[in-house]
């Protein structure tokens, strides 16, 4: 386990994409952006960057190295790029509200990036526009996260105050589906890497549950152990039927929906609300989190270091 | 391993650092900065990005499921979304 520790609060975490041969990371404190990366010595500071208001979310680039997006308190999306230390490349302004979640699209053939924010719409952005292309209205509630589906392309999922989980498509005009998935407010959802229709939502009741979007009236999987709200959901990019989440109960969680006892394993070494989580897609079972007690976390816990 | 990645000093200068939330409250509603509060002022520089050198590398699915997917019921079936 690395261990690294940032002087401030730490909202989100998450593993570059595009590149392999280093081990970056991105965390976010209080309008601080700091990349870290991973070397034989431990975790070091490569480049940090501020911003005027506190940074919630970020997603890195899917064809360049060097770019990476964070949304802001101010509901502002911000571009970096690592090699350029002076400040944001571009600064793209539209949300009312804060911008909660962004997150740039995996699938091939495409660039495109959606915010979610908390004036209740997402939106639809190609970061070499300084305009955003769409905005979808509909949710009742603030945003809090809009992820991509990995498989399906222009479809991504919204998870909401609103007790909703809303599946649009860039091509329509409204949402596809409304999915009323919890009686609380769902904080964080995400796709299954392995089954394009399923998806799993994380909520204030301190659940996860499981949707096929084939048959949404009831969930395929209910996972409780958390006693706190559950605050981001991942599903693995290398197991079909495992996934994580943290919690404000401040532990970390891995399970696997497929077996009858499914939670496989509880990390508790956070002393404050874990609120950043990511699985890395180069390296088979590594974890980053973070949490409120100031450190990130690099890590490979034993069920998944296990589960080929 | 264990390293502070980012300083903590202020970048504003100002008195003291309240004690208090009360002091807090009276030193912003004062227009005062209190201590230990950043003042970045960042903007866009409208630089490009440097240019990318590595090619994208497969997510780990991609060499699993075949490629182009819809939304179930967009083909013109009923489903949950017909």
């Amino acid at each position: 386990m690395l261990t690294g520790a940032i002087t401030e609060l730490i909202g989100s975490v998450a593993w570059a994409k595009s590149c392999d041969i280093w081990l970056y990371c991105a965390v976010l404190g209080c309008g601080t952006l700091a990349v870290l990366e991973q070397n034989e010595t431990g975790i070091v500071l490569l480049r940090s960057f501020d911003w005027n208001d506190g940074l919630f979310d970020v997603t890195w680039s899917e064809n360049n190295e060097h770019v990476l997006i964070t949304s802001s308190g101010d509901g502002s999306l911000q571009i970096w790029d690592i090699a350029k230390p002076k400040g944001p490349l571009q600064v793209y302004k539209e949300h009312t509200q804060e911008a909660y979640s962004v997150d740039w699209s995996q699938t091939r053939g495409e660039q495109l990036v959606v915010s979610g924010s908390w004036d209740q719409t997402a939106k639809l952005w190609d970061p070499a526009v300084g305009k955003s292309l769409r905005t979808f209205k509909g949710h009742e509630g603030v945003i809090y996260s809009t992820i991509w589906s990995p498989h399906i392309p222009g479809c991504f999922a919204s998870a909401s105050g609103d007790q909703t989980l809303r599946i649009w498509d860039v091509k329509a005009p409204g949402v596809r589906l409304v999915i009323p998935a919890h009686q609380a407010e769902i904080l964080s959802c995400d796709w299954c890497k392995y089954d394009e229709n399923l998806l799993v939502t994380g909520a204030v009741d301190c659940s996860l549950k499981g949707w096929d979007l084939r048959n949404v009236r009831q969930p395929v999987f209910i996972l409780l152990g958390h006693t706190y709200a559950v605050r981001r959901v991942k599903f693995s990019p290398f197991h079909a039927t495992l996934l994580a989440s943290c919690s404000y109960d401040f532990t970390v969680r891995f399970w696997d929906f497929s077996k009858p006892n499914p939670l496989l394993e509880t990390v508790e070494h956070h002393t404050e609300f874990t609120c950043g989580l990511d699985l890395s897609l180069h390296k088979c079972g590594q974890v980053v989190d973070c949490a409120w007690d100031e450190l990130v976390k690099i890590y490979t816990p034993s069920c998944l270091a296990a589960a080929v | 391993m264990v390293a502070p990645f980012l300083p903590s000093s202020p970048r504003c200068s100002a008195p003291a650092t309240p004690s208090s939330f009360a002091e807090l409250l009276q030193l912003v509603q004062r227009g005062q900065a209190p201590a230990g509060v950043r003042c970045p002022n960042a903007s866009p520089t409208n630089d490009s990005p440097t240019a990318s050198r590595l090619p994208r590398p497969p997510k780990p699915w991609e060499s699993v499921l075949p490629p182009s997917h819809s939304l179930p019921g967009s083909s013109g079936r009923r489903g949950a979304l017909g």
